[in-house]
């Protein structure tokens, strides 16, 4: 997080302890996740698109690496946090890696882009991030954070972006240049009869308004939300019905709030959501389409945990970097999908172990 | 507000009647059509709205009959104290039925319209929640209500849900647009199954605020100041409700929608709303500044329905030229909470 200073909650640490932990295996693994060519076919307009594996969809969300090459101290964080990757990669053997954004941070606001120490600049710190995913094979899609947008004088989203594409298994792309940010785009998995069966959906939540004044994170822009509205309108008119959705960025939105309530809340919740201070309406308008049935964000390292807030589950990632403040336990969420169910499965996964199991039954509203 | 007690809602598609009749055209966004229709414009520089809300008149039985009659009583001696150029009334004007009454419904409305007529001062409505909880349509409703010759409410878009959702120029002396008045329809239940409180202003809205402010713009060559009016509160209210900044008092929690649509970062990104003025929560009169939109509530007017605040209204002082207001709250003997918000 950080937009502002970090607003840790007082009770928070305790719950951690509290919780069920099983072994590796209470989410049952895909069988081989080598991902062969024929699996990733481009789209009719070069847009990408998955397909289930054997009936299994499985997306393995890494989120805030905060990689630094501006010292030997981050440098050597970074190395670690992408052997991270690796393992968890090696581990899990997901269809899919979603990075959640603060990929690439600047050293604390100290040094202008983070890639300092490194000879081929920005554009090198970006092909490290890239490797372990070419490593494995296993395609990725990133959203940005606020902190990737922090070297935006010297190198825009846009052309971060560019990089990222350069690599063989990024899947991202801009779906509508004229968005604020970059990556902004939905990819579908297609089920067996080649159907859009389910969508994901990728939001850049920027980084700070242009008037601090407002608030200290920007909210997801009006014209980001239209562009979900008409894309998912669109959507369910080729497919007959409404398309479930699961929709990944950076920054929470301020329904995640909703954590405080801890009743209802499952996992880790260590900090209050440093959200946007005004609300732009995303939440709602998933509401008002009925099709997105669950939200991933990170942001806030200190949180891990899940809520589901008016039918839609909201689920912080596991901080994944070495950077940073946060957990001592660096890691991953999985999200698991099984075709033609209404059923979704999401845990935490580190190296070794599975925590905080969460299944949820849910349908797009008819 | 108290949601429980005002669940008469039928069904959704109460919400969505189109409102097809009762509508004036606004093609360029200027004041709604007919020439009998009275123009809104500074004199001598100054603007006066009076706003009224929360009538809350009802005809079940005599109680509620004398009720209404006091109800009337108190808008016509607002009208004649503060003679304003402008009133509006934000909402919840006829609660339940209406059996006692000779005439139903339009008679109701009727009754509500007539102080207006009878002093010629130009109004607007917009709908509260239990203008909703009703078998006649919103756009039924909206063609009774613009029967009266002083009426200004009007549809903007048929195809939004509710109706009156509209704008209205204020000129300025040299016939120019001075500033620009929102009017919202704030809905009842949501349509949604299982969201629980109340509707939201809903995104077709929103998209033609934008669109309608955006053209205001491109024509003044400036973002046009305004004002918006509707029934309930949006959750921003909750940010300063019984905070420092609110002025006047704060009873109730407001009974704000849960989601937010987002009117208020539109509103903000847009960066042409001076204050936002609504009703809903009887015994909230507070103003309170928010991010640099004014966030008002209007004193009730009714005396149907709790609350314990004396019976009045909410003056709206605009000055031509200057990008603002003064406000304060007006009943027949006194005027209190003076409070003032200038870019
Ligand atoms: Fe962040
Ligand atoms: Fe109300």
């Amino acid at each position: 997080m950080t937009c502002s200073r970090r607003r840790f909650l007082a009770a928070g640490a305790s719950a951690l302890a509290a919780m069920p932990v099983s072994k590796a295996g209470a989410v049952p693994a895909a069988a081989g996740a080598a991902v062969d060519a024929s699996a990733e076919p481009t789209a009719p307009r070069g847009r990408p698109m998955f397909r289930y594996n054997n009936g299994r969809f499985r997306i393995l969300q890494f989120t805030d690496l905060h990689n630094s090459y501006s010292t030997k101290k981050e440098y050597a964080k970074a190395e670690k946090t992408l052997d991270r990757i690796r393992l968890l990669l090696e581990q899990e053997k997901p269809d899919l890696a979603v990075i959640t954004g603060d990929i690439i941070v600047n050293s604390g606001g100290k040094t202008p882009v983070g890639c300092e120490l490194l000879e081929g600049g920005v554009a090198e710190g970006w092909a490290r991030f890239t490797k372990p995913f070419e490593e494995a094979q296993v395609p990725f899609v990133t959203t940005f954070g606020n902190h990737d947008h922090d070297r935006e004088k010297s190198v825009s989203a846009k052309e971060q972006l560019e990089m990222i594409r350069r690599s063989p298994m990024s899947r991202v792309y801009n779906a509508d240049d004229s968005l604020p940010g970059a990556g902004n785009c939905s990819i579908p998995i297609l089920g067996s009869d080649g159907t859009d069966a389910v969508r994901l959906w990728f939001i850049d939540s920027l980084s700070y308004p242009k008037r601090r004044e407002l608030s200290s994170c920007a909210w997801i822009d009006y014209s980001q939300i239209q562009w979900y509205r008409r894309e998912s309108a669109n959507i369910e008119t080729l497919a007959g019905r409404k398309v479930p959705g699961l929709m990944f960025f950076h920054i929470p939105v301020l329904e995640f709030n909703q954590m405080r309530d801890r009743s209802q809340t499952f996992g880790h919740y260590g900090e209050d959501a440093d959200s946007s201070e005004l609300n732009s309406g995303l939440f709602t308008s998933l509401i008002e389409r009925g099709d997105v049935l669950g939200i991933f964000t990170g942001h806030d390292h200190n949180n891990d945990s899940l809520l589901q807030y008016k039918g839609i589950v909201m689920a912080y990632g596991r901080k994944t970097g070495y950077g940073g403040y946060g957990p001592h336990d660096q890691g991953g969420r999985l999200i698991e999908l099984v075709e033609g169910s209404d059923g979704y499965r999401t845990c935490i996964v580190t190296p070794g172990r599975t925590d905080y199991p969460w299944y949820w039954r849910a349908r797009p509203r008819e | 507000m108290t949601y429980t007690r005002r669940t008469f809602l039928t069904g959704a598609a109460l919400a969505l009647g189109a409102a097809a009749v009762g509508q004036q055209s606004s093609a360029v966004g200027q004041q709604a059509a007919g020439a009998d229709k009275p123009v809104l414009k500074f004199k001598n520089g100054k603007f006066r709205i009076l706003q009224m809300t929360d009538l809350h008149t009802a005809y079940n039985n005599p109680h509620e009959v004398a009720q209404a009659e006091m109800t009337v009583h108190k808008m016509r001696e607002m009208l004649a104290k503060e003679k304003p150029d402008l009133a509006v009334v934000t909402g919840d004007m006829i609660t339940s039925g209406v059996d006692l009454l000779d005439g139903g419904l339009e008679a109701a409305w009727e009754n509500i319209t007539r102080p207006f007529d009878q002093t010629n001062t130009p109004f607007v409505v917009t709908f509260g929640n239990h203008d909703h909880e009703r078998d006649a349509t919103m756009a039924e409703q909206l063609a009774m209500i613009a029967r009266a010759k002083m009426n200004l409410t009007y549809s903007a878009d048929p195809t939004h849900p509710g109706a009156g959702t509209c704008c209205l120029p204020i000129l300025a002396s040299d016939g120019g647009e001075a500033m620009r008045l929102w009017f919202f329809d704030s809905h009842s239940s949501p349509v949604i199954e299982g969201m629980g409180g109340y509707d939201w202003i809903r995104n077709e809205q929103i998209r033609w605020y934008r669109a309608e402010s955006a053209k205001a713009e491109q024509r003044a060559g400036h973002p046009v100041p305004g004002l918006a009016f509707f029934h309930i509160p949006i959750p921003e209210f909750w940010v300063v409700h019984q905070s420092d900044a609110a002025t006047g008092s704060a009873g109730e929690t407001p009974g704000s929608p849960e989601l937010n649509s987002g009117l208020f970062t539109s509103m903000i990104e847009r960066g042409d709303i001076l204050g936002i003025f609504v009703g809903h929560d009887h015994v909230n009169d507070y103003a309170a500044l928010y991010k640099g939109i004014a966030l008002v509530y209007g004193r009730k007017t009714g005396f149907g329905a709790y609350g314990d605040l004396e019976r009045g209204g909410r003056v709206i002082e605009l000055t031509e030229g200057k990008a603002g207001f003064d406000t304060h709250v007006s009943t027949p003997l006194r005027e209190e909470l003076y409070w003032s918000y200038w870019k």
